[in-house]
């Protein structure tokens, strides 16, 4: 099963401000696959199937004049283009989410949220996080029913 | 033999001086993975640290608080000790206090420092200064590599493409000594020709249209490598030049180093008032255990070090009490060791000096009973023998002379050695029964039951003589063998009867003391009689001593003696034509 997310919501100003002055900006998708409990176990909440993250890091090269965006490390755009670099940091292109043998059943509904950080802050300033929640912001949990 | 040592305290202390350094080298090693931790994205993952921090200072709180509620518990229940423990405790806090203070000041200032240092303004200048110059480097050799790669004497150079590639290259490097590599390929992307430093060779180009202008720049482990590609028309068929150089070496991870340390040094400078913060409450969050922790370490050495002295301090109350047995152990080899070494000699020579005191007392308590009970003996005596002379000279008298007196004379003598016979008697029983008064067999017994058995036995001996005894409280119980203190009792009432021969009132009452931390049953058993004359006082516990025309003078002696047997003690207040009261206390059951 595969998934795509794009945040509208986005801070594109705190963004490109935070990456000008040489910082750099998380953004984390979460999602997460939950198959209804029905009937007596019900009481014991929705099962998770199964849970993606997925965390974007967006740069500016002063070198070469581009936004570039990491995953996992590794460089995975590079973006002379402001629109299309945000375009591009705000969305997670399709992404698996899990392998369901049966397909998707009725019963199946995805859970998303974002959790971004305007400026990524790094160790050993990352203890201030703990502190202050100006440093990040997260959406709530959107439910997505889904279709069989 | 009673004897004060020393407890597990010592155990406790080295207990907590091990916890001390394990919690030390825990902070030393583990606190900047620990930091690290906390600031993890997903704080349930954290939840065990969290339960750790918090949990260990409040335990400790709760130590703390408790040894308090207990050093004020001793205070209030003037526990030997407790007042010289409370000031100790005062003075270890207040040392601890007096080293953490400047230490916390001086880090939170050497914090302050250390920040300021770091985001010093020039130091920022410097890194964007340095990532300027870099940016003028890198930007300049991009634009040397275009201008030439579009520069009119490019086609020129590029007459020698096929007829001798050797000298393009040298021309090339003639005109422009700053690129390092060529690579030519014809319009199907297929390379043509390539000379310079190999490093800087493509696999290939791509689509034609496609690769023209600045190419991305290269990042190798070795080196990085910046392109510029042209496209060119010769002799009808067209060719990409891509012309290239090598940055210098470690140019990009210098440049990358550079742009994290800018990085880190906004950030810093953006949230420097918060990490100031967060580095302070850190300091405190992992100094304030340790303080906790020295806090319980002056309660469990207090303990420790006035443990002697208030071992001492109880020794020798209870010596002064008359408790001789007691001794006092010492495990350590300080001069506090040596004075109880002292104090166990001192108490050993009294604990002797008073035995061989009571057995002279003894002694001569026994002699004076002696001559007492010979002169006791002695006074009928006389009687007996002048009565049996009288006899045997009227029987002589009246076998000679037939007169009829001698059976007169007989009668009265013999009724005279009788009494006197039976005097003698009482006498001995009396004193047997002092002598062999038997160890008392304890029990619990309620007082007021025992006063009224006696009370009834003695109600109807006088009538002018009222007895009261309701303020003798219900529910004490004493620990005493009934039988005794019935006869203690009966003594007394007997008495108090006995000095008011036409009227008055016998009070009993009672009452619970304190009396050197145990509890005692006080009784009062006072009359309204003469009182006892000054000149006598002092002798009235003394066996055979009596102001009574009968009676051989052990009563109150033997009261004494239970009393004593019972563990309590016996005295008496008294004033002339008001009366007297004998006051005895006894241990409550």
């Amino acid at each position: 099963m595969y998934a795509a997310v794009e945040y509208s919501d986005s801070h594109n100003q705190e963004v490109l401000a935070s990456l000008w002055d040489g910082l750099r900006a998380e953004i984390t998708f979460q999602l997460r696959l939950y198959r209804r409990n029905q009937g007596f176990f019900a009481f014991l909440g929705d099962r998770l199937h199964s849970e993606k993250r997925v965390s974007q890091v967006a740069s500016f090269d002063f070198f070469e004049n581009r936004y570039k965006i990491q995953r996992d490390g590794r460089i995975v755009g590079a973006y002379a283009s402001e629109a299309k670099f945000l375009d591009a940091f705000f969305s997670l292109p399709r992404t698996e989410i899990a392998e369901l043998d049966g397909g998707i059943e009725e019963d199946h509904y995805l859970m998303a949220r974002v959790r971004m950080m305007p400026v990524k802050i790094i160790a050993p300033l990352s203890i201030i996080t703990l502190f202050s929640s100006e440093s990040s912001f997260a959406t709530p949990w959107i439910e997505v029913d889904l279709k069989p | 033999m009673r004897a004060f040592q020393s407890s597990t305290t010592s155990v406790g202390l080295l207990v907590l001086i091990l916890i001390f350094i394990v919690l030390i080298a825990l902070i030393v090693v583990f606190s900047h993975q620990i930091l690290i931790n906390l600031a993890g994205v997903e704080a349930q993952a954290n939840i065990v640290v969290y339960g750790v921090a918090i949990a260990f200072p409040l335990i400790l709180l709760g130590l703390i608080v408790y040894q308090i509620v207990r050093l004020i518990r001793e205070r209030a229940n003037r526990r030997p000790g407790s007042r010289l423990k409370t000031r100790l405790i005062m003075f270890f806090v207040i040392i601890a206090l007096l080293s953490s203070i400047p230490q916390a000041l001086l880090s939170v200032s050497f914090v302050n420092t250390a920040i300021n240092f770091w985001l010093e303004a020039q130091l920022g200048e410097a890194l964007r200064g340095g990532l300027s110059i870099s940016l003028e480097y890198y930007r300049a050799t991009v634009e040397n590599l275009r201008g030439f790669n579009q520069s009119p004497l490019m086609p020129f150079i590029l007459q020698d493409l096929r007829r001798n590639p050797e000298r393009l290259w040298q021309n090339l490097n003639t005109v422009n000594s700053e690129i390092q590599f060529v690579q030519v390929f014809d319009s199907e992307g297929r390379e043509e020709m390539f000379r310079g430093q190999p490093q800087g060779r493509m696999q290939s180009i791509g689509t034609f249209d496609e690769r023209t202008g600045d190419l991305p720049k290269e990042d190798r482990e070795d080196a990085s490598i910046l392109r510029n590609a042209a496209t060119f028309e010769l002799e009808g068929a067209r060719y990409t030049v891509v012309v290239g150089r090598l940055m210098p070496e470690g140019f990009d991870v210098q440049a990358r180093r550079l742009t994290e340390s800018l990085e880190i040094f906004n950030q810093l400078n953006r949230y420097k008032r918060l990490f100031r913060l967060v580095l302070i409450f850190f300091y405190f969050f992992f100094s304030f255990p340790i303080f906790l922790l020295s806090i319980l370490v002056s309660f469990l050495l207090t303990e420790e070090i006035i443990r002697p002295i208030v071992n001492l301090e109880e020794a020798t109350r209870r010596v002064a009490e008359g408790d001789y047995s007691i001794r006092i152990l010492s495990r350590s080899a300080d001069e506090l060791s040596h004075l109880v070494g002292s104090f166990n000699r001192m108490v050993s020579e009294l604990s002797h000096s008073r035995e061989k005191l009571k057995q002279s007392e003894k002694i001569s308590a026994w002699q004076e009973i002696a001559q007492r009970l010979a002169h006791e003996i002695k006074n009928p005596l006389t009687p007996i023998k002048l009565s049996a002379q009288r006899i045997l000279k009227k029987y002589d008298t009246d076998s000679q002379t037939g007169a009829p007196e001698f059976q007169k004379v007989l009668k009265a003598s013999v009724s005279s050695i009788i009494r006197e016979v039976d005097n003698l008697n009482d006498l001995l029983v009396e004193f047997r029964e002092f002598a062999r008064l038997p160890m008392p067999r304890l029990q619990s017994v309620r007082l007021r039951e025992l006063v009224e058995e006696v009370a009834a036995m003695y109600a109807d001996l006088s009538a002018g003589v009222t007895m009261d005894f309701s303020r003798v409280e219900e529910q004490i119980i004493i620990r005493a063998d009934p039988g005794q203190i019935k006869q203690v009792f009966a003594n007394l009432i007997r008495n108090a009867i006995q000095a008011m021969p036409r009227e008055g009132e016998v009070t009993i009452r009672s009452a619970v003391v304190h009396k050197e931390n145990r509890q005692f049953c006080r009784i009062w058993i006072k009359d309204s009689g003469a009182g006892i004359p000054e000149e006598i006082r002092g002798r009235v516990f003394e066996p055979y001593f009596t102001s009574k025309s009968e009676g051989a003078g052990l009563g109150l002696a033997i009261v004494e003696r239970i009393v004593f047997d019972h563990d309590g003690t016996i005295w008496f207040e008294t004033q002339e034509d008001v009366g007297t009261t004998f006051i005895i206390d006894l241990p409550l059951g």
